[in-house]
């Protein structure tokens, strides 16, 4: 998987779509969630891989997210789980963006276990990307500012 | 807060992870320990988040979970407890001919940058959190 800084310097090139800085922590936060809720817990206790598995799936984050969204105000819940979720499939997109030697992701659990990716570099080449991720990140998040800048001017 | 919201997706989510330990996919050492005769002398690919835990004479053991089986092929001993996907034939005394395989390079520094993202999270993050009236709120002002 592209590490977790990764996952969160992509959120940036939607920084500019969600304008409220709060918001787009909260999206961030989906971004991480895939891997947050998995990959400790099987990594420490093996065991556990297949159970945690389904919470890496389109359908168990939709299923996440919609919990999670349970324990904010009303007023905000549904925006909860929309940022939430948002954040949750450019993760799974970037996943799909790797390649294995014979392996993918699993896109249609439960209802099939057929496996799908782009394969375009493996796993561990993300850490090669990460300079030019931060990058633009850096370049994004300076234009906002000084578009809200120019604004407030 | 949302009562049935929560309670609903913790219950989906439970029946969806019994299902997957009932029901593991065909490239996962768990279904060929469960139906070994249906993949003998076919090729199986090992689920991506397999990796090596013994390395002994030509051939080592990769772990998947709590399951594990035996690979036949030369594996560099500075690969022992690195995660890898490969694929191969299932011979008949329950091993895997050694077809194709990748080893995922740069583990450790993924878990740090990983961990660094989340430290920045918690810094940035929790401050627009708040609880509030019973339940959490993202704070629009913050």
């Amino acid at each position: 998987m592209p590490d977790l800084l990764s996952h969160m310097a992509a959120g940036y090139l939607l920084l500019a779509k969600i304008k409220s800085r709060a918001w787009f922590i909260v999206f961030l936060i989906g971004t991480c969630l895939p891997d947050l809720v998995t990959r400790p817990f099987y990594i420490i206790f093996p065991k556990l891989f297949w159970i945690v598995m389904p919470a890496h799936t389109p359908a168990g984050l939709f299923l996440l997210c919609l919990g999670l969204s349970g324990f904010f105000a009303a007023r905000q819940r549904n925006r909860v789980f929309i940022t939430l979720f948002a954040g949750c499939m450019l993760h799974l997109f970037l996943d799909l963006l790797q390649k294995h030697a014979h392996g993918g992701y699993v896109l249609l659990f439960p209802f099939s276990w057929d496996i799908f990716e782009f394969g375009l570099f493996y796993s561990e080449k993300s850490t090669d990307f990460l300079p030019l991720w931060l990058l633009l990140a850096g370049i994004i998040i300076s234009r906002i500012k000084r578009k809200y800048k120019l604004n407030e001017n | 807060m949302a009562w049935w919201r929560i309670v609903f997706s913790v219950g989906v989510l439970a029946v969806l992870a019994w299902f997957a330990v009932e029901n593991p996919p065909a490239n996962s050492i768990a279904e060929l320990h469960a139906n070994p005769q249906k993949y003998f002398g076919k090729s199986v690919t090992l689920y991506v988040e397999t990796c090596i835990d013994s390395i002994a004479a030509e051939k080592f053991r990769v772990r998947e979970g709590e399951q594990t089986i035996w690979v036949h092929g030369v594996t560099d001993p500075a690969w022992l407890h690195h995660n890898l996907s490969l694929d191969g034939i299932l011979t008949s005394d329950f091993t895997v001919q050694l077809n194709r395989i990748h080893i995922y390079q740069n583990r450790r520094w993924i878990i740090v940058f990983s961990l660094l993202a989340l430290l920045l999270l918690f810094l940035f993050g929790l401050p627009v959190l708040i609880w509030r009236h019973g339940a959490f709120e993202v704070d629009e002002y913050a």
